[in-house]
């Protein structure tokens, strides 16, 4: 859709800068957190980066082709806390039934996948086929989903001794990058592969565009709905198995704070609410966007309660330079 | 010719059928509420007896009521215009916060009095007020505007007292949770007091019309030259003002000013106004719809902890209300797009 190329010679410098500007986010972020604590740059702090951004990446995966679809899920935090409580469950359930721990941490993870994706289903189900507004679905979703991962388990479970070796894979380094973020930019390429190749990636972008067109043009909207919700269940509980291997613990509440990074990630990257358009490739940079923000804000000395402003506006930022206010009579609720 | 007059007989007899199925349907579902709330008071009274039906449980209702109720009624209007609020958890929480370190407390020096409670009211307001110029201005969709404030604001409620929260040492703050006229307590009367504000704007104002008339289609008030934008704008700023009476009466019964005065109040309000028949489609309800759901949301909380359910599943039973209550209320058909 973007690739109409226009004939005009001239480099239109004010649309480059404008269609790119994440990029120059993370260059000008760089520079600001280098000038202000030099060890900013330190390969140490570089390696800790990367490696804490792959969470992020991967449900930031599940979550702008959302965006692109113009529907927003409010439910992803909640339902990665329900995935990493739920899996570290399992684990502890066939701990002594099963003796490979290898076994035992894939069988859990095949099941939590499995959870994220039934979990998508309903959500994308309810929003589809009963026509509740998809931030109205999720939002009471949130809270389902929090009472759930509380019911699981209501206080934080470490993971045993003899199951610790199945989280010795993410310390795995190949250059200065770690595998959990090589596994996640895998995971992003892929999706963004299926995104833009396939008619079904085509179609989201056409249902975001313009629902009613896209219907007309026989595409199956609710399906095609479904699935990239459901997608986003499995993202969100692949997340919620990164956050339980890295900290080799599970927590209730753990996925809380994502939420919002996400959607500020996407957002920041450059994948507008209104739907339509975006780019998984775009979110790499918006996650390494809120990465850099987290971990240069933890460099210098910012109060933590400082980072929830932060986050806040850059929200607000992103959505406001990035929606439409093309027609003066568009209607905003 | 013949067969023509045939069917627009049956045409003609069909619509007056649904405009009266419509009718009937309308009728149900403005006396549900109502019935509801009887319905639970009965099951409780039977189920727990004169533990639930006594008069300090009334009292003790009365006292959980005041706080979502504020909150509840400030969303109405943001509802009935067809937008959302999502600020509630932090604009709750920062009044309160900045009330508890104007005032005299445990944690600095300062000793405003009421000017400290006015200040903090103030912000809430400003928070409000910007809300709603960002919203009508920048053409930003409510929610997102709401969600990104309710986590700048729960920061800054974070920051005023920065670790540990500040009690309240105003002798006159501290006697207040305890004192009552008439048998109801105070902090119940402040928000029976908004309740009746609420009222008046709602039914005796031109801006209270406004409202209606913005949340049913915009661009028809719009066309007679009312000012949609500043209805909007006031609404955002009334509903910071409640917000921020809400989180001052919350630091006053507390006793303690703290982020988690406006933690979890959003679910139950959102259910609350919803569940009274304020459609989120906006134009339709109304403060007193706000008042039934309220007293359903807070018998049904009350009522259960009574039971001894388990606290972890009530904010769950809360999100399946609101998501039940929208698919009753909610247009469907093969034309509507939700998004």
């Amino acid at each position: 859709m973007e690739k109409t190329k226009t004939v005009a010679a001239k480099p239109d410098w004010k649309k480059i800068i404008m269609k790119n500007y994440s990029v120059l986010v993370v260059i000008l972020m760089i520079i600001i957190f280098t000038v202000m604590e030099p060890n900013f740059l330190n390969s140490m702090n570089i390696v800790n980066l990367l490696s804490d951004s792959a969470p992020l990446m991967i449900m930031a995966a599940g979550m702008t082709p959302i965006l692109i679809l113009g529907s927003i899920d409010l439910s992803l935090g909640s339902m990665c806390s329900v995935a990493n409580v739920l899996m570290l469950a399992i684990m502890l359930g066939m701990k002594d039934s099963i003796s490979s721990p290898v076994l035992i941490f894939i069988l859990a993870l095949v099941i939590t996948l499995a959870a994220g994706v039934a979990g998508g289903i309903i959500l994308g189900l309810i929003h589809v086929k009963l026509k509740v507004p998809s931030f109205i679905a999720s939002l009471a979703f949130m809270s389902v989903w929090d009472s759930v991962a509380l019911m699981i388990t209501s206080s934080p479970v470490k993971l045993p001794k003899a199951l610790k070796m199945t989280a010795d894979w993410y310390k795995i380094q190949i250059g200065p990058i770690g595998l959990p973020l090589i596994l996640a930019i895998l995971v992003i390429l892929l999706y963004h592969f299926v995104l833009t190749r396939t008619a079904f990636g085509r179609g989201i972008f056409a249902i975001g565009g313009n629902e009613r067109s896209a219907r007309i043009a026989g595409i199956k909207v609710d399906l095609y709905k479904v699935i990239v919700f459901a997608m986003n269940g499995f993202c969100a509980a692949l997340g919620a198995m990164f956050l339980l291997v890295k900290a080799k613990s599970s927590a209730p509440t753990v996925g809380e704070s994502f939420t919002l990074m996400v959607i500020s990630a996407v957002v920041a990257g450059g994948t507008s609410l209104v739907g339509g358009s975006g780019s998984l490739l775009k979110s790499i940079v918006g996650v390494f966007i809120i990465s850099i923000i987290k971990n240069g804000m933890n460099m210098v000395g910012v109060n933590v309660y400082w980072q929830k402003v932060v986050y806040g506006i850059i929200i607000l930022l992103a959505v406001a330079i990035s929606v439409d206010r093309t027609s003066r009579s568009r209607i905003v609720k | 010719m013949a067969k023509e007059n045939q069917a627009a007989l049956t045409i003609q007899e069909e619509f007056a059928k649904k405009i009266k199925a419509e009718n009937r349907r309308e009728k149900v579902i403005r006396w549900a509420p109502v019935l509801v709330l009887v319905a639970l008071i009965i099951f409780f009274t039977i189920a727990r007896g004169t533990a639930f039906a006594s008069v300090s449980n009334l009292v003790a209702v009365l006292n959980q009521w005041s706080i979502p109720l504020l909150v509840a009624l400030g969303l109405t209007f943001v509802i009935m215009l067809g937008s959302i609020d999502l600020s509630i958890d932090g604009t709750v929480g920062m009044a309160g916060s900045i009330a508890s370190v104007l005032v005299m407390n445990t944690l600095n020096g300062n000793n405003f009095g009421i000017f400290g409670i006015i200040a903090a009211i103030l912000c809430s307001v400003a928070v409000g007020f910007v809300i709603g110029l960002i919203h009508v201005k920048l053409k930003v969709p409510s929610f997102m505007v709401t969600f990104a404030f309710q986590n700048i604001c729960i920061g800054i409620a974070y920051i005023t007292y920065s670790g540990t929260p500040a009690t309240v040492m105003d002798p006159l703050l501290k006697a207040l949770p305890k004192a009552s006229f008439l048998g109801i307590p105070f902090i119940t009367w402040v928000a029976l007091i908004m309740l009746a504000l609420c009222i008046y704007i709602q039914e005796f104002t031109p801006f209270g019309r406004h409202i209606y008339a913005v949340g049913t289609d915009e661009t028809i008030p719009r066309s007679v030259g009312i000012n949609v934008d500043l209805v909007k704008i006031k609404v955002f700023t009334f509903a910071g003002f409640l917000f921020g009476v809400a989180g001052v009466v919350g630091m006053i019964r507390l006793g303690q000013g703290q982020a988690g005065i406006g933690k979890d109040l959003m679910f139950p309000a959102q259910a609350a106004v919803v569940i009274g028949g304020t459609s989120l489609a906006g134009g339709k309800g109304g403060v007193i719809n706000t008042v039934v759901g309220t007293l359903i949301m807070t018998v049904l909380i009350n009522g259960l902890t009574m039971m001894g359910v388990d606290p972890n599943i009530k904010t769950g039973i809360q999100g399946i209300i609101i998501l039940v209550a929208v698919i009753l209320t909610i247009k469907r058909g093969a034309t509507v797009i939700s998004k």
